[in-house]
């Protein structure tokens, strides 16, 4: 379920930036791929929508890279939805 | 050609989750109180933040008539109610020479946003076909403005300014000019919001910049801020009729800047934000070391208070040490159009009474906001010029700056 999640925000986070899929890794920065602060909590309010998941205010502030934002949807649907 | 008035505030009003009057406001402000409490709207529960600084205990049908009541959204009852009181506060005869020279200018950033959600409610949700009739004339931001010339017979020149959270120092400042430059012999002027519909409420909820418990600008625990309704009005005189009248004066009122960040639609710049407070100290033609206090904009955000920082200090140099600075959204919440409004009147009161308003709910330093900050007791001075901040989304700045009175003084 993990690299399903991480291929999708993968994908989502490419099409934004766009760039190829292949240039986006789990260590890139948002701000790196030209994503800035409002976009990049645009789309994690979408993924959020899409996964049936809620994070919490200061944790989506402190995502920064493809990484972060993958494992704080990771860690919210192993909760049930609420992280 | 004349020369410039000088102009003073003779009058004020206000409604807010701190009481329904300016003295009500006041003695929360003073006390350190904070006005936030469960968001007490329909559906609710489905937010992801829970608590607001809602006006409680108005009773619109006390202050209108059953013709008149429909015609009102919430943010007009809130900003018609604020100028009845700023008029009678002014103790001022309006003669049929001063209404047609009389200025109405408020600020207001959703306008009826109630008004429009209860319209798409009643026609997606109840599957109704039409629309409440009344729903254009309750929405439009500048119902307050029009409905406080038509009370009090104003005639002059009235608008509405909508810049997002800078929306009512736009307002005011733009009054007072006219005021300054006998464009206007008279302002009411000021601004209110009413953000409390579920769908309004869900698009802030999305920004996620309100915060999950409260409200603690310039606290290294900060996480966002409160949202607030409001209505708040001020009445602006010339220094000469206000002494030949012989009234109360709140305090002066001496410059305004503006500018414009032409950055991000949501991310603030602090140089922008310092350049409106120089350009309101050169309207003013005061130095940056006559100004003791600052009303912040001090949203509460991570983002704002950490740049409004840096841009006091860039403004005001060394002597950014020996100012005190507190956010009154701290208690009154952020009220967003009618933020600049209700900050004014708190500023005003602050010189008058010679007591500074404190940040409410401060908890521990932040270096990223490393300014004296009153934190939740007020204190007593009497600074000379005391500055007033609105940064608006969209990076729209206003500030407004007002100098003490002191009775006898030139």
């Amino acid at each position: 379920m993990h690299q399903d999640i991480e291929t999708q925000v993968t994908l989502r986070v490419a099409e934004l930036a766009g760039v190829e899929p292949g240039e986006v890794t789990t260590t890139s920065e948002f701000g790196d791929l030209g994503v800035d602060s409002l976009s990049a909590v645009s789309l994690i309010g979408e993924l959020e929508e899409e996964f049936g998941v809620s994070i919490p205010n200061d944790e989506v502030l402190r995502i920064r890279t493809v990484g972060d934002a993958v494992a704080q949807l990771v860690r919210a649907m192993a909760d049930g939805g609420q992280a | 050609m004349r020369p410039p008035e000088r102009v003073v505030v003779t009058g004020v009003g206000a409604v807010s989750a701190l009481g329904l009057t300016a003295h009500a406001l006041w003695e929360a402000l003073r006390d350190g109180r904070d006005g936030f409490g469960p968001i007490d709207v329909p559906d609710a529960d489905t937010l992801r933040f829970t608590r607001g600084a809602q006006v409680r205990g108005f009773d619109p049908a006390l202050h209108f008539d059953a013709k008149q009541l429909p015609l009102l959204d919430r943010f007009t009852q809130l900003g018609l109610v604020a100028a009845r009181e700023a008029v009678v506060d002014a103790g001022i005869e309006l003669t049929p020479d001063l209404r047609r020279r009389c200025a109405v200018v408020t600020g207001c950033a959703g306008g009826g946003v109630a008004s429009l959600g209860q319209m798409y409610s009643d026609l997606w949700r109840d599957g109704r076909h039409r629309a409440p009739v009344l729903t254009i004339p309750r929405f439009i931001p500048n119902a307050l403005a029009s409905h406080v010339c038509m009370e009090i017979g104003a005639t002059g020149p009235s608008f509405t300014v909508s810049t997002a959270c800078a929306s009512s120092n736009h307002a005011i400042g733009h009054a007072f000019w006219m005021v300054r430059n006998r464009q206007a012999d008279l302002a009411v002027t000021g601004g209110s919001e009413s953000p409390f519909n579920i769908g309004h409420l869900k698009a802030w909820e999305a920004m996620r910049v309100v915060a999950g418990d409260t409200c603690r600008p310039f606290s290294k625990e900060r996480a966002g801020m409160i949202l607030g309704e409001a209505g708040a009005m001020l009445v602006l005189e010339p220094l000469s009729r206000a002494r030949a009248r012989g009234v109360r004066i709140y305090a002066e009122i001496i410059g305004f800047g503006m500018s414009a960040d032409a950055h991000h639609i949501t991310q603030p710049l602090a140089e922008g934000a310092a350049r409106a407070m120089t350009e309101a100290l050169l309207d003013a033609d005061v130095e940056p070391a006559s100004v003791g206090y600052i009303n912040c904009h001090g949203t509460g955000t991570l983002a704002n208070d950490a740049m409004e920082t840096a841009a006091i200090r860039s403004t005001f140099g060394v002597h950014a040490n020996d100012l005190a600075v507190s956010s009154t959204k701290s208690m009154h919440g952020h009220t967003l159009g009618a933020a600049g409004a209700i900050e004014a009147v708190a500023t005003v009161q602050a010189l008058y009474f010679g007591v500074l308003p404190p940040t409410a709910n401060y908890a521990t330093p932040d270096p990223t906001c490393d300014l004296d900050v009153i934190s939740n007791v007020a204190r007593c001075a009497e600074p000379d010029v005391a500055l007033s901040n609105s940064f608006a989304f969209g990076g729209l700045n206003a500030v407004l700056a007002f100098r003490r009175w002191q009775e006898g003084q030139k």
